[in-house]
Order: C-alpha cells, then sequence, then structure tokens
C-alpha cells in the first residue's frame, strides 16, 4: 500500500489527460431534468419521513428495542398492532398479544383488542395448550366479546334488496319476501371450551361446548338506514327481544394436511377439511333449541409452476330445527369479507348456506402474493324456495403481504353480479399460521 | 508487447470484393468527424494521488436499512434523467488507475496460479491460541485476536451445509483481490477446541449488552458443525484490515470531509464495472455493511492519513443465499424489483420468471450457482447500486477484459483455496466459472467494439497502429473470417489524412494498419477512426489517438475513445 502521493500522480479526476472535451450540446434530457426538477424535489421529500424511519431504525435499533419492550421470552410473545379496514364496517384498530410456545409446548395464547367508530369494541381471548406430553391431545380456552353499535340485517331469505316500505307496517322477517337494510345494536360474549385428539395422522377430532350471550337493540349510532324494529316485526325476530343465552355443544372432525410456501401464510398444497355437527339449546328463557350440520372442504393445487395455486373451498352450513327455535343472527349467513365477497357482511341468511370459491393465488415476490377469485353462493330456507338454483357469485382479487415467518396483511377488493364494490384492508401482524412445509 | 501475427486478406471473389470495397469507403466517407476531444500528449497515467495526508472523516453508520438503496434509487435516477456520462476516474485509454480503491492486478500483468491462489493474504492464517474477545449477536462470528495479537473474525458454516458458505467467500474474495479490489486477508481454517481460549475479557454481545462468554456458549456456538478425524472445525477466518473503520463508503457522490474523494462513485469505472465481476460470481449482496473504508494513519504525519476502500463478507455469493436463505430469486431480482413486480402482478403468474428453472448441481458446498441461464443482461443484485445505474458499455468493457484475463489455471487455485473435501466441487465450479466467463465477454465483446492493446510498430519502413480484437482473441465467436477493419485518419484539426486503412484479424485476434499516415501540427497529433465490420454488422467506431512522444521521437497512443454505437443498451440489468 503506498502511503502519501508519488511526485508526478495527477488527482484522481485529473488521470483523463483530455485536453480538450467534447462539445456539451443542450440535450432534451437536460430540458426534461428541468422540467421534473420540482417533481422530484417534491418525491425525494415525500420520501424523507420513510428514510428518516429507516434511519431511526437502524440508528437506535428499533428492532431490537421493540422487541425488548413488547417481546418477550425468546420472542415467542409479542405485541403487535392490529388494523382492519371494511367498506362496510369501516376502520378500527387495536393491538394483540401473541404467544407462540405456551407451556413450551408448542401451545398458543392470542389475546386482542380492537375498536373502530362503526364496527364497535372487539376484544378476545384464545389459548392452546399445544400437544400435552403423549396424550395426543389438547385444549383449549377461545373467548371473545364484541358490541357493534350498529350492526346489519337483510331480513331472511335470498330477496333482492328494496328500499324500507314507506308505511307503518312491518316486515315479517320470515317471510322471505323482501330484504331491507336495518341496523341493530349487538352485544356479544362467547366462551368456549375445546377438546381436540389427534386420531391419526392427519385426522383430528375436537369437541367444544361454547357458550354465547347476546343482546340487541336500536342502533346507538347514527346511520342513514332504518332501524331494524323499524322495519321488521321484532316479535319475529327470534332472541330479539328476550337476548340470547344458549350453550352449542359440537363434534368436529379435521383433516388437514396442508403444505406452506417459503412464508407459512402461503399455503402451496394439500387438504383442509372439517366436518361439524352440534347442538343448541337456550338457557334462563332463550328460545334457541335446534341443531347444526355443516363442512367446509378446502384444497390447494400447485399449477404448472411453483407458487401458482388454486384454492378450491367448498361449504356447507346448515340448521336443523323449527325457525322460531333458532336466533335470527345463528341462521346461517353468507357475505362479508371472508365467504362470498363481492357482497356486504351477512348479507343472506337462511337455514342454509352453502358457497364455493375457485381462488388462483399466485407468488408476486417473497413478501407478497396476488389472488383473483370467483365465488357463488347462496342461502336456502329448505324447501319452499321459488328458484332454488339461482346463485350468487361474488369475484375481486387482491395482495395479500407476508413476512418469512407469517402474515402481514391483506388488501381485496370485490364485487358481484349485483354489483356493488367492496374494499377489505387487513392489517394483522402476527396473525398464527400453521407451519408445515 | 506480443508482435502482430497479422494474415493476409483470404482470397475472396473480384465482385465480393468490389463490394465489399465499396462498402467501406461508402462506410468510412459517411463516418462522423473525429469530433472535438483531443488528449495531452503525455503517457496515460497509471497510478492517482488520492492517498495524500488529510485529517480523519467522521465515521458513516453503516445505514444497512438505507431507503434509497431498496425502492427509491431507480426512482430518483428516472426523475433525474442523467446525461449519460463517461466514467470519471479513468486515464486516457479508458483504464482505471491504481488508486485507494483499485490496483491493477491481472488486467495489467500475467499471474502465476499460485499468487491468485494465495490472493492478498501474508501469512498463512491465525496462529493459537485464539483468545476469544465477542462473540457476535446472533452468532455472526466469533472475534478472536491469536497469539500475536492480531485479530480475526472466525465464522462457521451453517449446519447442515458445509462448506459453502466459507467456501464461497475465499473464491470471491481471491478473484476480485485477482481483478484489482481491496479485500482483507480471508482464509480457511481448522480449528481444535482446546485452541479457542475463554478468559475474562471473553463476551457475547445480546441485544446491545456484553454478558460473560462460557464454556457451553463456545459448545453451543460448535454444535452441528461437522469435524474432522482429530476434531478440528472448519472455519472462515477473516483478519481485521489494518486501519481505523469509518464505516462503508457511499454508492453516491463523494464523501465530503475527505479531500482525496474527488469522483462521485456512480461515476468510478472500478466501481461501475463491478457489476461484470458481480453478476459473474453471483455476488448479490451489496449492502453498505459489505463495504468498508479504513482511515489509515501516515506515519510521518500524526493525525493525519488517508482511506483504504475495501470490499468484505462475500460469503453470499455463489448462489449461497439462493440455499442458505431459500431465496431462488437471488441475482435475478432486486429485492424490491419494479419490473418484475409490474410483470408478476399483472402477469397473473402466468409467465416463467427468470429463475425458475435454475437448480444448483446438488454438491456439498455449492449453492444455486450455475451457467446454463446465466446471462449477463438478467443478473440483478439484491438492492440498488447507484454506480449500475450510471454504467454505460465502456464500463462493461473495461471490465470484461480484465475477467477474461483469467485463465482456467487460475481460477482452479482461487476455487482450491477454499479447501472443498468433494473434488468434484472444486470441477464443477472451475468449469462453471469459465463457463460464466465466456458467457459475459461474448456479450460485452459484441455490443462495443472491442479492439484493445494499441500500438504503434515499424513494420518495412512504415509505421503501423496494431491492436487485438478480443472477441477474435478469446474465441468467444466463431468471426475471424467475417471480421474487416476499416480505419480513416484525421489530424489535430479533425482534417482527414490521406489514404484508407484496412486489416483483417490474425488467428489470435491481431491486426495492424500498415502505411499509418501522420499529422502535421501539434507535435505529429493523429487520430485514427476504426470500424470494425463483421459481415454485414458494423461496430461503432474505436478511436485511437496518437502523437510523437518528444523524448523518442516516435509515434505513441496517447489516448482512446470508444464510442458506443447504435445497438447499445445503458444500464443492462438496472
Amino acid at each position: 500500500m503506498l502511503l502519501g502521493p508519488a511526485a508526478g500522480d495527477p488527482p484522481p479526476d485529473r488521470a483523463h489527460g483530455i485536453a480538450q472535451p467534447e462539445k456539451k450540446r443542450v440535450t432534451g434530457r437536460q430540458v426534461a431534468r428541468a422540467i421534473l426538477y420540482l417533481p422530484r424535489r417534491i418525491v425525494d421529500l415525500a420520501v424523507e419521513p420513510i428514510r428518516l424511519a429507516l434511519w431511526a431504525y437502524e440508528r437506535y435499533e428499533l428492532r431490537r428495542l421493540y422487541y425488548r419492550v413488547f417481546s418477550f421470552d425468546g420472542r415467542k410473545f409479542a405485541l403487535f398492532p392490529v388494523v382492519k379496514l371494511e367498506s362496510t364496517f369501516g376502520a378500527s384498530a387495536g393491538a394483540r398479544i401473541v404467544h407462540h410456545d405456551l407451556f413450551r409446548n408448542h401451545g398458543s395464547f392470542d389475546a386482542y383488542a380492537t375498536y373502530g367508530n362503526r364496527s364497535g369494541t372487539q376484544a378476545g381471548l384464545d389459548v392452546d395448550s399445544g400437544w400435552l406430553g403423549r396424550s395426543r391431545m389438547k385444549l383449549g380456552l377461545m373467548s371473545w366479546y364484541r358490541n357493534v353499535p350498529a350492526d346489519r340485517f337483510y331480513g331472511i331469505g335470498d330477496n333482492e334488496l328494496e328500499p324500507a316500505p314507506a308505511g307503518p307496517l312491518l316486515l315479517d322477517p320470515r317471510g322471505r319476501t323482501s330484504s331491507v337494510r336495518t341496523r341493530f345494536e349487538h352485544e356479544r360474549v362467547r366462551v368456549g371450551l375445546l377438546a381436540t385428539f389427534a386420531v391419526v395422522e392427519p385426522l383430528q377430532a375436537e369437541l367444544s361446548s361454547t357458550f354465547t350471550w347476546r343482546r340487541f337493540g336500536p342502533a346507538t349510532r347514527d346511520t342513514s338506514d332504518p332501524d331494524i324494529a323499524d322495519v321488521y316485526s321484532h316479535e319475529d325476530l327470534v332472541g330479539y327481544d328476550t337476548g340470547v343465552r344458549n350453550v352449542y355443544n359440537q363434534l368436529r372432525l379435521i383433516v388437514d394436511n396442508r403444505r406452506s410456501g417459503r412464508s407459512p401464510a402461503l399455503t402451496t398444497s394439500g387438504w383442509y377439511a372439517s366436518l361439524y355437527g352440534g347442538f343448541v339449546n337456550g338457557l334462563v328463557g332463550d328460545p334457541s333449541r335446534f341443531g347444526r350440520v355443516g363442512f367446509d372442504v378446502q384444497h390447494f393445487v400447485e399449477l404448472w409452476a411453483a407458487h401458482r395455486i388454486l384454492h378450491l373451498r367448498g361449504g356447507l352450513d346448515t340448521t336443523i330445527g323449527p325457525l322460531d327455535r333458532i336466533p335470527f343472527v345463528d341462521l346461517p349467513s353468507l357475505g362479508g369479507p371472508y365467504v362470498l365477497r363481492g357482497y356486504q357482511r351477512d348479507r343472506f341468511r337462511d337455514r342454509i348456506a352453502a358457497f364455493m370459491t375457485a381462488e388462483y393465488v399466485w407468488e408476486i415476490n417473497d413478501f407478497m402474493a396476488g389472488f383473483v377469485f370467483v365465488e357463488p353462493g347462496r342461502v336456502w330456507s329448505g324447501g319452499d324456495d321459488t328458484a332454488p338454483w339461482r346463485l350468487r357469485l361474488g369475484y375481486g382479487g387482491g395482495l395479500q403481504i407476508h413476512t418469512y415467518t407469517g402474515f402481514l396483511a391483506r388488501v381485496q377488493l370485490a364485487s358481484s353480479i349485483d354489483g356493488g364494490f367492496f374494499a377489505h384492508l387487513n392489517l394483522s401482524p402476527g396473525t398464527r399460521t400453521w407451519t408445515r412445509r | 508487447m506480443p508482435t502482430s501475427t497479422c494474415r493476409p486478406a483470404p482470397a475472396r471473389g473480384l465482385v465480393a470484393e468490389c463490394v465489399l470495397f465499396a462498402a467501406f469507403v461508402l462506410g468510412t466517407a459517411c463516418a462522423s468527424s473525429p469530433g472535438r476531444l483531443r488528449f495531452h500528449n503525455q503517457a496515460p497515467h497509471w497510478r492517482v494521488a488520492d492517498r495524500t495526508p488529510a485529517p480523519r472523516p467522521r465515521p458513516r453508520r453503516v445505514a444497512r436499512f438505507d431507503a434509497d438503496m431498496w425502492f427509491y434509487a431507480p426512482v430518483d435516477h428516472v426523475l433525474d434523467v442523467p446525461e449519460p456520462r463517461i466514467a470519471s476516474n479513468v486515464n486516457a485509454l479508458g483504464e482505471v488507475p491504481d488508486s485507494a480503491w483499485f490496483t491493477n492486478r491481472i488486467g495489467v500483468r500475467d499471474m502465476t496460479p499460485d499468487e491468485i491462489g494465495r490472493g492478498p493474504n501474508r501469512d498463512d492464517g491465525p496462529v493459537p491460541p485464539l483468545r476469544i474477545r465477542a462473540l457476535a449477536d446472533d452468532r455472526q462470528g466469533l472475534r478472536v485476536e491469536d497469539a500475536r495479537g492480531l485479530t480475526y473474525l472466525v465464522e462457521l458454516d451453517l449446519p447442515g451445509l458445509p462448506e459453502m458458505t466459507s467456501g464461497a467467500d475465499i473464491v470471491v474474495q481471491r478473484l476480485l483481490w485477482a481483478v484489482g479490489y481491496h479485500v482483507p486477508e480471508d482464509s480457511i481454517a481448522f480449528i481444535a477446541r482446546d485452541e479457542l481460549v475463554i478468559d475474562d475479557e471473553s463476551v457475547r454481545e445480546v441485544g446491545g449488552e456484553e454478558l460473560p462468554f462460557l464454556p457451553a456458549d463456545l459448545d453451543g456456538y460448535l454444535e452441528g458443525q461437522p469435524r474432522t478425524p482429530d476434531g478440528r472445525v472448519r472455519a472462515l477466518v477473516s483478519k481485521f484490515v489494518p486501519g481505523v473503520p469509518v464505516g462503508p463508503y457511499s454508492d453516491d457522490g463523494k464523501r465530503r470531509d475527505d479531500p482525496n474523494d474527488r469522483v462521485r462513485h456512480e461515476h468510478r469505472r472500478d466501481l461501475r464495472g463491478q457489476f461484470v465481476f458481480f453478476a459473474w460470481l453471483a455476488h448479490t449482496d451489496l449492502n453498505p455493511s459489505n463495504r468498508l473504508d479504513m482511515w489509515v494513519e501516515h506515519p510521518r504525519h500524526p493525525g493525519k492519513g488517508h482511506l483504504e476502500h475495501y470490499l468484505i463478507d462475500f460469503d453470499r455469493s455463489l448462489g449461497t443465499i439462493s440455499v442458505t436463505n431459500d431465496v431462488p430469486w437471488d441475482g435475478y431480482s432486486y429485492t424490491f424489483d419494479y419490473g418484475l413486480f409490474v410483470a408478476s402482478v399483472f402477469g397473473l403468474g402466468l409467465w416463467s420468471r427468470p429463475w425458475e428453472g435454475v437448480e444448483g448441481p446438488g454438491l456439498p458446498g455449492v449453492g444455486r450457482f450455475e451457467s446454463a441461464h446465466f446471462e449477463l443482461t438478467t443478473f440483478r443484485p439484491r438492492h440498488w447500486y447507484e454506480p449500475f445505474l450510471h454504467r454505460d458499455e465502456r464500463d462493461d468493457f473495461w471490465a470484461a477484459k480484465i475477467l477474461m484475463r483469467l485463465r482456467r489455471e487460475h481460477l482452479r487455485a482461487a476455487v482450491e483455496a477454499a479447501r472443498y473435501s468433494d473434488r468434484r466441487t472444486t470441477d464443477y465450479l472451475v468449469e462453471t466459472l469459465v463457463e460464466r466467463q465466456r458467457t459475459i465477454g461474448r456479450h460485452v465483446f459484441t455490443r462495443v467494439n472491442p479492439l484493445d492493446g494499441f500500438r504503434v510498430e515499424s513494420r518495412t519502413g512504415t509505421r503501423a497502429l496494431c491492436g487485438r480484437d478480443l472477441l477474435v482473441h478469446y474465441r468467444l465467436a466463431d468471426v475471424a473470417q467475417t471480421t474487416r477493419y476499416a480505419a480513416r485518419a484525421f489530424d489535430h484539426g479533425g482534417r482527414p489524412l490521406r489514404g484508407r486503412l484496412g486489416a483483417v484479424p490474425g488467428a489470435d485476434g491481431s491486426f495492424c494498419l500498415d502505411r499509418l499516415p501522420r499529422g502535421r501540427t501539434h507535435e505529429g497529433y493523429t487520430i485514427v477512426e476504426i470500424r470494425t465490420h463483421r459481415g454485414k454488422r458494423s461496430l461503432a467506431p474505436v478511436l485511437v489517438h496518437l502523437a510523437v512522444d518528444p523524448e523518442t521521437g516516435a509515434l505513441r497512443v496517447i489516448g482512446i475513445d470508444r464510442r458506443l454505437g447504435p445497438n447499445r443498451r445503458r444500464r443492462q440489468g438496472s
């Protein structure tokens, strides 16, 4: 290595030996640069907060700081923000605390609380013991509270949406003749215990017993929609006046051999099938008394190349029993950001609900996947339907953002053959995803 | 310099000759003038003064999460509409002089395989016992002090992937050193457990805290590593480079507090040319933490010194990161790649991305490194890097010219330095490096007029301008029979000199333009514009500037102006 300059060596920008440079001319590029000067500065300024954030991230080791403050026990226990944005229910934000290795047994603890002006208050606590020793059994506790100040009810049946009737006559919700968008306050608490048994790989049996408490009333937030009791005869809305206090005992059989890609949030192949049946009994004046049977089958197929996945799904949810013993909110429903997307949440309710999904998912990069879907489905009353084979059809697409360790966010746009446009953003890092590769 | 071995023009039909000649005349008549560019009548500089003693600059942070590097650099580049600019730190021949950034090695002299096998290393690595100073956070290396008091970083291969990262580091370190970059002294060592000594100063860094380093920590660190029959563990040892670290060099602009840093980094040919070398070696991790400026104090000027610029940490190259981090797109996509993002979103996954179908050989110690799918244009590092956004074919040409000088035995020496246990691994890496090298040479030398090694010779009483066609010389394409060179000469004022010159290449690619005229003013200043015709295709000209050496009275080359043709594609891979 040389130390100090040697005699005769030019400085680095003078080594070219040029005596007379090429003539410089004003070019189109210079003109374009002059025109773009201001936009460039504006973009530069807009990026500055990101730069600053990344600089601070490194300078103050924010990741480490975050884990030191919000994460414990070797990063298995952490606090995450939660943000949801839904066309129907607006924005909500909150936090969730997750532990991914409870009892050192791959059990989990997931507690969350969110609040939104339109979506109301939500809180929940899920605990999963993980597989207990060699007993091939795990126990779980599931509980949540939700208070929606202006939940929606569209009547019962597969009816076209109509404006609210002008006269004083109230509609019978069980008449299945018309569908009017109404609002009501919906407060509920649910607490359940689960025991899961590994029967034989990949079959599991799950026994659960869930207590649900619900209270209904006039919407507590101003909306442009009429109140439920101003449109529908509330005497005919089972459980509306009395509230709901019932216990649901269920047996579910599950087959799950799904595999994931680089991110556990991106399922690439395998089956998930669940078949369930159970019975609801009302307590303390609650008229509930009905059975429930259904299935949810999902198949993930990797297509012609890696991470081009076809996700096929079919689901059926039926209630068995007289309609006057089934609370109106317990009727199987379709619509919303997860099932029969392209329609408002709980747009259709009736004794039977069935849907199918064909979703094509493709990897965009390590942290993003695109998806498009088409989703037919409908609800049935169970015998007296006038056009039982007419289906509703939703379609749409979106982007999912994930990391190497789990789900981060999902943006979804959906519509349907009946019109309407629904956007859904779900930012929920730390959402537990099963891992099997 | 080798003497010319020009062969006579092959016998062709008279009509064909006439047509070809007419084409030459037409082509040369339509040629542009030599332009205004003129060089000083002086020998080209092969060294620059950028080690002038100066106060120590302030340390720069590693800026690992620099927003520009991840996604903003290309946006700013588009909005800036930069004028294509020739690299600023080159000499009159377009070569990069020796500096604190780069030292010409294989590019200017022949090197022995042994020399490349040893690389920059001055000794055989650390001398035990090795006193443990610190185990870096996330187990990223053990800092040790050897018996001589020298500090080394000891890094192990990932469990289950023996020899992979350590081997890649050594191969790439040796080769980048051979082409001219400054790198630390890295080597493979086999360390016994009892050669590592824990004392009161041994710590482990956890979350910014220093905790005592215990024997159990060492056992945990060594766990899962394969052992030699005598119980030793293979490790990559990297000697700390001399000087005081002052952070990475930025990929654009200059370091304001370093008076020696006079060329904006995006306009340095040695940095722009890294594209070719890094593509060859699948070295994609251009994180700022992998470049390091060291301040070296001048022995006679206390408190003053200069910066030496290093490339460090190559263990993620040669496709290893594809395997260790399971990122198959490594080398084919930026972490955030606008083009691929748009294509992937709107292509609905219906098209095959460039890396799909690329597989490694499945040999121990080798990552997803192969030559069948390799193209220079599809190479992408993981991060946006300003010099690559500004590079042009001249920069690629400079690098490819150096790259092609590495012979198979050189590459074998570099690979053998990695001490792979499986002979097939060594053979595979050598062959793959050769094939990728030739792919690069073929690509670059067909896009630039690849004439080089210009010199003036006296031949049978007249002067001749001789040179070498690198495409033919390295036998990268079967074009020797269809290649002809046509030239015109101009004086200092740009006026044409008498006669037209022509030649065809010899078997080794060399050629001579005989009866070279000489300008009558400005010390015989003469500009020779040489066009290369390959069949029906013509390449943009090379303008060789000559003048009489005042000391010897002989005509000599004082500058080269390499033009880019209409087929040029700037910023391939950007």
